[in-house]
């Protein structure tokens, strides 16, 4: 029956995990830029709805300021650190990447400081309880909503890739730049457009995470190697393998606490990237990519 | 209707376009020939705007020089490049469908396409990449004639094709010409090239060597034994 329990509580953070993986993974796929500053620029957002939560009191302001927050962030990034470099090489926009980890780190402790910030949930409430036989299971009410919503975002997000049209173009792109440009696709508005979704798509599980973790600027760094791990287990290529990659991933990484040591929990993780990457390089539900390079 | 001046295509210190003028004119169709290097397809990606380039272009009398890749597009320049550029996991339907992202009629242009190709109708749902060579081809022309061009350039569409195809997509460019369309044609098959061509230019290490009649060149001696192999 733990284990069941654990599985359960591991749905909801996995569904995190697997939203990070899903911003990570749309980024790489479409500019080819493994963005490590991810988290961090998530961290920016949680702060930045912290300073709005308290000025307004606002719960619902606050976490759609954070989303504006992180889609303006990541159109300064595109366009004034990414577009200049973007046909030099992509060793440079991942170098930049680094850079900005560090920038963002640095800047929110002079701006916030290095205190850990209360967040609110969004449910509060009794926790959601089944009985299963003789026992019961338990799921916290915000675990619920969490997971509510990080699930429709990507089922809407999948949902806007597959059949609209920009969507398409977005893919198309990601599959061959040249053949985009030339049916007419503004290229460098289709990358602007996928680092806003994706930067959104952090600053979103930043402040569904603020509430369990606080808001400081080292916040979201676990996020940041959960989403790269849920990606490689996924398959980089695969917008539905992240998120099942972070599912996977938020199970694991309850059933390790649980069953073996809390301690342990970090270091398994890496230990399975390695793994992955050598058993599996393209991931567990990676097939063979074949649009780029 | 297209006149393009002055193109110059610079990568770093090497110059691949060293200041070429040509001009295409409607129901008309030009050759672009020269051997490997001599600046064939980077003229066209000046032309489009893919690369750096600096140029004056004119179309059907607006001044294009400073146009994006997009906005050339809308204009109806459409260039169906070298390699085929499909989108390998998009569907034959959906890679249609991006043809006519920035300009064209969906619903007609679908029906024109699939009536220059049937084999694209059949195969409309499957993946791009699971395509043959030859199905590819007529994909990456279906896609460009998506966009209802009047311009339409062609980048070595007879690439690694069996002659049959290639046939089939040589029928359906004099098939285009005729209803007004434009062509500027890049190829390696000189001979071939010539003879559905109006007119030709042929390139040298970035520059015009020659240029004239298509006829005329075909009977010209000296480009007999440098590029038909006469």
């Amino acid at each position: 029956m733990a284990f069941i329990q654990n599985v359960l509580l591991g749905i909801p953070q996995g569904a995190l995990y697997g939203l990070m993986a899903f911003g990570i993974a749309l980024i790489f796929k479409t500019v080819f830029v493994m963005n490590f500053a991810h988290g961090s620029s998530g961290m920016m957002a949680a702060f930045f709805a912290f300073s709005v939560y308290s000025w307004t009191q606002n719960l619902f302001i606050a976490i759609i300021g954070a989303l504006i927050f992180g889609f303006i962030l990541a159109q300064l990034i595109e366009r004034f650190l990414m577009r200049p470099v973007k046909h030099l090489s992509h060793a440079a926009m991942i170098i930049i990447t680094l850079g900005l980890l560090m920038i963002f780190e640095g800047l929110s402790i002079i701006i916030w400081g290095t205190d850990y910030q209360q967040f609110p949930q969004i449910a509060e409430g009794a926790p959601f309880l089944m009985n299963l036989g003789d026992n019961l299971l338990v799921l916290p009410l915000n675990d619920l909503v969490n997971m509510v919503i990080a699930l429709s975002v990507t089922v809407a997000l999948a949902l806007f890739l597959k059949f609209t049209k920009l969507g398409t173009a977005i893919r198309a792109r990601s599959q061959d730049e040249v053949g985009a440009s030339v049916v007419g696709i503004n290229i460098n508005k289709v990358d602007a457009l996928v680092w806003g979704i994706g930067i959104s798509l952090a600053a979103l599980v930043a402040v569904l995470a603020a509430p369990r973790t606080y808001v400081h600027p080292q916040m979201m760094t676990n996020y940041q190697l959960y989403g790269f791990t849920a990606g490689v287990l996924g398959g980089f290529y695969n917008l539905f393998g992240a998120i099942a990659g972070g599912l996977l991933l938020g199970i694991m990484e309850k059933l390790v606490g649980y069953y073996i040591s809390p301690d342990y929990q970090l270091s398994i993780i890496l230990i399975l990237i390695i793994v992955v990457l050598v058993v599996k390089p393209t991931g567990l539900f990676g097939s063979k990519f074949e649009g780029r390079v | 209707m297209l006149k393009v001046e002055n193109l110059k295509v610079n990568y770093g210190h090497v110059s691949a376009v060293k200041d070429i003028s040509f001009k295409i004119d409607k129901g008309e169709i030009v050759s672009i020939l020269g051997a490997n290097g001599a600046g064939k397809t980077s003229t066209l990606f000046g032309t489009m705007g893919i690369v750096k380039s600096t140029s004056k272009i004119n179309f059907q009398g607006e001044d294009l020089s400073k146009a994006s890749t997009e906005e050339k597009v809308k204009k109806g320049l459409v260039l169906a490049p070298e390699d085929r550029r499909v989108f390998p996991q998009l569907s034959v339907e959906e890679n249609l469908k991006l043809g006519s992202f920035a300009r064209g009629n969906e619903k007609e242009n679908f029906e024109k396409v699939y009536d220059l190709f049937p084999v694209l109708k059949e195969r409309k749902r499957q993946q791009a990449g699971s395509l043959s060579g030859g199905e590819q081809q007529m994909l990456a022309v279906g896609r460009a004639l998506m966009s209802s061009p009047e311009i339409l350039m062609l980048d070595e569409p007879s690439l690694g094709l069996a002659p049959l195809i290639t046939d089939e997509i040589f029928d359906v460019l004099v098939q285009l010409k005729e209803t007004g369309v434009g062509i500027l044609l890049v190829e390696q098959n000189a001979l071939r090239s010539l003879k559905i061509s109006d007119r030709a230019y042929i390139l040298e290490t970035g520059k015009i060597a020659t240029e004239g009649n298509a006829k005329d060149l075909l009977n010209d001696e000296s480009v007999k034994k440098a590029y038909l192999g006469i």
